[in-house]
């Protein structure tokens, strides 16, 4: 299919600080924290290349996609044969996720699996985490690029995890 | 958990989106077909603190931090980035109304460089 003529993703994040109150009769409810005193949140939106080169860009295979138009290759490790569905495997040793050393715009990783997930943008050191369920978001700056993105679990915790993601230049 | 016990809600949501030609609408990307979301509740344990400020120039978030939420709430002019290495390197970058939120090794050392007129709202989880 021809490129599209223009891609971009729209982002947002939401974050509600809460403190517990022990009520009279022991029940327990949720506040906002009174030290922070509000919500933290924000959303944008990344104008992204409109040919991506791949699609390694995602982990998702499209309920729309045509097999036949796909460019990964049937022993890919960065799909599943299953439409609507994205899972790439995780394990405890540092690994990139997408080939080349192009600069990236955005980059969203999803932890899948149930073990705590670690990344890493700029050298080796594994600076963010994200705990089972969770996700993070971000347009990122021009020294990140697709090379120096590396997602692994604990060091030499043998775990393993499965994350989905995006990764768009 | 006890009364006054904190905890943090964060969810990161994405949607990645394509538009055939330029006068069309965007649709949800074909490649990904599906809007992308992630949530979790962290749960700071008996001893877990916040704490919250404005940036208005460049600064240092803190040490020994488990996480962070950044927010770029005004840019009148310039860049706000965000680096985990103590402002080495910059990794994320903030337009106004944009936010950054995550779980971060305590290690990591989060600073916000501020070139040209900027208010930055962060809070923290230790």
């Amino acid at each position: 299919m021809a490129t599209p003529n223009d891609r971009r993703v729209v982002y947002g994040t939401h974050v509600v600080p809460q403190e517990e109150i022990v009520r009279e009769e022991g029940a327990t409810t949720y506040k906002l924290d009174a030290t922070v005193a509000k919500r933290f949140g924000g959303k944008g939106s990344v104008d992204i290349t409109p040919d991506q080169g791949t699609d390694y860009w995602t982990s998702m295979m499209s309920v729309g996609q045509n097999w036949e138009l796909f460019d990964e290759t049937w022993n890919g490790t960065a799909s599943t044969w299953d439409t609507g569905a994205g899972e790439v495997s995780v394990t405890d040793s540092l690994a990139v996720i997408r080939s080349g050393s192009t600069a990236i715009k955005f980059l969203y990783i999803k932890n899948l699996g149930s073990v705590e997930c670690e990344v890493a943008l700029e050298g080796d050191e594994r600076d963010i985490l994200i705990p089972a369920g969770a996700a993070v978001a971000m347009r990122t700056h021009t020294a990140v690029t697709t090379a120096t993105v590396k997602v692994a679990t604990a060091a030499s915790s043998g775990n393993t995890t499965q994350i989905e993601y995006v990764i768009a230049i | 958990m006890a009364d006054g016990d904190k905890r943090i809600l964060y969810k990161n949501h994405c949607t990645p989106q394509e538009q055939v030609s330029s006068s069309d609408r965007y649709y949800l990307d074909s490649d990904c077909g599906r809007k992308l979301t992630g949530s979790y509740m962290y749960d700071l344990d008996s001893s877990g603190t916040t704490v919250t400020n404005t940036l208005t120039s460049s600064g240092a978030i803190g040490t020994t931090i488990d996480f962070i939420a950044v927010t770029a709430t005004s840019i009148s002019s310039g860049t706000v980035l965000i680096s985990l290495d103590g402002g080495t390197t910059s990794i994320i970058q903030l337009l106004e109304g944009e936010c950054f939120a995550s779980k971060i090794a305590s290690g990591a050392e989060p600073y916000v460089t501020i070139s040209g007129t900027a208010t930055v709202d962060y809070m923290t989880g230790t």
